[in-house]
């Protein structure tokens, strides 16, 4: 090499230089098709969510912050529209005994509804602003939504562990993958002595908090004796790690809702108790928070060419790694073993 | 022949009935059809398990069937009126509101009803 670069040099009369630049390219192995003779890629199907849940919890002051309110929307969209585009509910859960425990709350809370019932963002033909006890909302909206069209419906939060615990009944330490994390029950009852006892065909969630921005979801196993085993997908969307994938910064909702376009200003309201400002509060923050949800769509959709699901956008090196699967490099711990290819 | 889907997507391939089927499984309405396409079809379908109106329970009387086809007619003109344009989404979601309002209404007589005349379903003539 050296030999040929003097000859050059000889050859169009230059000295020679100490230092040449140079440039190498790199020639990588691509990852081999799936099925052998196949020669296109099968095309790319972004799976974009037919329905979301979104909600938001307001707790009481205290060690425990047990809950107050919860405010909820719930989207179904046609096909092509942006996630959270078309809203066809909106409401209220309160805990099933806060007319004994709380009965000044609880009737400021029905007359709020009912004086605003009109004020609910949904299709016209569908009913107004909903209410309904927090363990009818667990089976007929977290239930059908969270877990049974888990395939479909995205679940989203703004700091989930939060709201999660808060509309939990019971908790267990995780096991197996989700060891350190926790096992929760939405479903289920609690025997005289005090044993908690799961619903039959309700899974747990199991949670692993892997540091302060992300947490781990998965649905516990509907085997009576390893509820605590992973099992399915759970579609949990929580914005506050998915904005700080995006952006490479912790935020807040409304930060992150300023930074995305949304203009919004929280409002000066006093927590702890049941007001007519608490409720119009917690109505705006769910309405921002689907507005933030849509915005951070509209955003992964100019990464094209690669699939990009919130639920499983835990930080900016998700992105950049979806981008090199895309281009058919393996990852490394496949390319020098430790893991096959998936 | 094909035929549009109302909601002007695709080639229909599904005849869906706005006011559906009753508890017995015959249609409120059999002669009222909306062309759709299978995910359409779907989509109101699915609005309605979300409205608790897919499957009802046993209503005798011409009343309630009447307050369950409005209801459902309702939730279907509303999800139609998102792929209207213009003045046509503004009808059809006003329509949507109004079949709902008027559902709303027959519910409060109905209950009127139960709680001043309780027989009033067997009423001679009540169909």
């Amino acid at each position: 090499m050296a030999r040929s670069t003097g000859d050059a040099v000889k050859r169009v009369g230059l000295e020679p230089r100490d230092q040449l630049p140079i440039s190498i390219r790199v020639f990588t192995d691509r990852e081999p098709d799936q099925e052998p003779g196949r020669t296109r890629r099968p095309r790319l199907k972004r799976s974009i969510p037919r329905e979301a849940l979104v909600f938001d919890t307001e707790t009481y002051p205290g060690p425990t912050q047990q809950l107050m309110v919860l405010a909820w929307r719930l989207y179904r969209d046609d096909a092509g529209a942006i996630p959270g585009t078309t809203c066809i509910e909106e409401g209220f859960a309160y805990p099933d005994a806060l007319a004994e425990k709380d009965p000044d709350g609880f009737a400021r809370l029905v007359r709020f509804v009912a004086e605003h019932e009109e004020r609910a963002e949904r299709l016209p033909g569908f009913p107004g602003l909903r209410l309904m006890p927090v363990s009818g909302w667990l089976q007929e909206r977290f239930f059908i939504y969270a877990y049974k069209h888990r395939d479909r419906c995205d679940i989203v939060v703004f700091n989930g562990m939060f709201d999660l615990g808060r509309i939990a009944a019971h908790w267990a330490p995780a096991r197996g993958r989700y060891r350190g994390g926790w096992s929760l029950g939405f479903w289920g009852s609690k025997d005289l002595e005090g044993t908690w006892h799961d619903a039959r065909f309700h899974p747990r969630l199991l949670a692993l908090p892997i540091d302060p921005l992300r947490t781990l979801y998965s649905w516990g196993s509907l085997a009576p004796k390893d509820v605590e085993r992973a099992d399915a997908t759970a579609r949990i969307v929580d914005l506050h790690t998915v904005v700080s994938a995006l952006t490479d910064r912790n935020l807040s909702l409304e930060s992150a809702c300023r930074l995305f376009g949304e203009d919004w200003t929280k409002a000066d309201v006093t927590y702890g108790e049941i007001s007519p400002e608490l409720l119009s509060y917690a109505l705006e923050d769910v309405r921002y928070t689907a507005g933030l949800y849509r915005a951070v769509h509209r955003e992964v959709a100019k990464h094209t060419g690669i699939l990009i699901e919130l639920h499983r956008c835990y930080s900016p090196a998700t992105i950049g790694a979806r981008y090199l699967r895309a281009m058919g490099l393996l990852p490394p711990l496949v390319k020098f073993g430790g893991r096959r290819a998936v | 022949m094909s035929t549009e889907s109302l909601f002007g997507s695709d080639e229909a391939d599904r005849r869906h009935h706005p006011t559906g089927r009753d508890a017995y499984g015959d249609y409120l309405d059999p002669d009222l059809i909306a062309p759709c396409t299978h995910s359409e079809h779907e989509t109101v379908h699915d609005d309605w398990k979300t409205l608790g109106l897919e499957n009802p329970i046993p209503t005798p009387s011409f009343l309630e069937r009447l307050e369950l086809g409005l209801r459902r007619l309702g939730a279907f003109l509303g999800r139609l009126a998102t792929s209207c344009q213009g003045s046509w989404a503004i009808f059809i979601g006003g329509l949507a509101a109004a079949s709902l309002r008027w559902a709303n209404g027959l519910q409060a007589c109905r209950v009127a009803l139960d709680a001043g005349a309780p027989g009033w379903r067997d009423l001679p003539g009540m169909p």
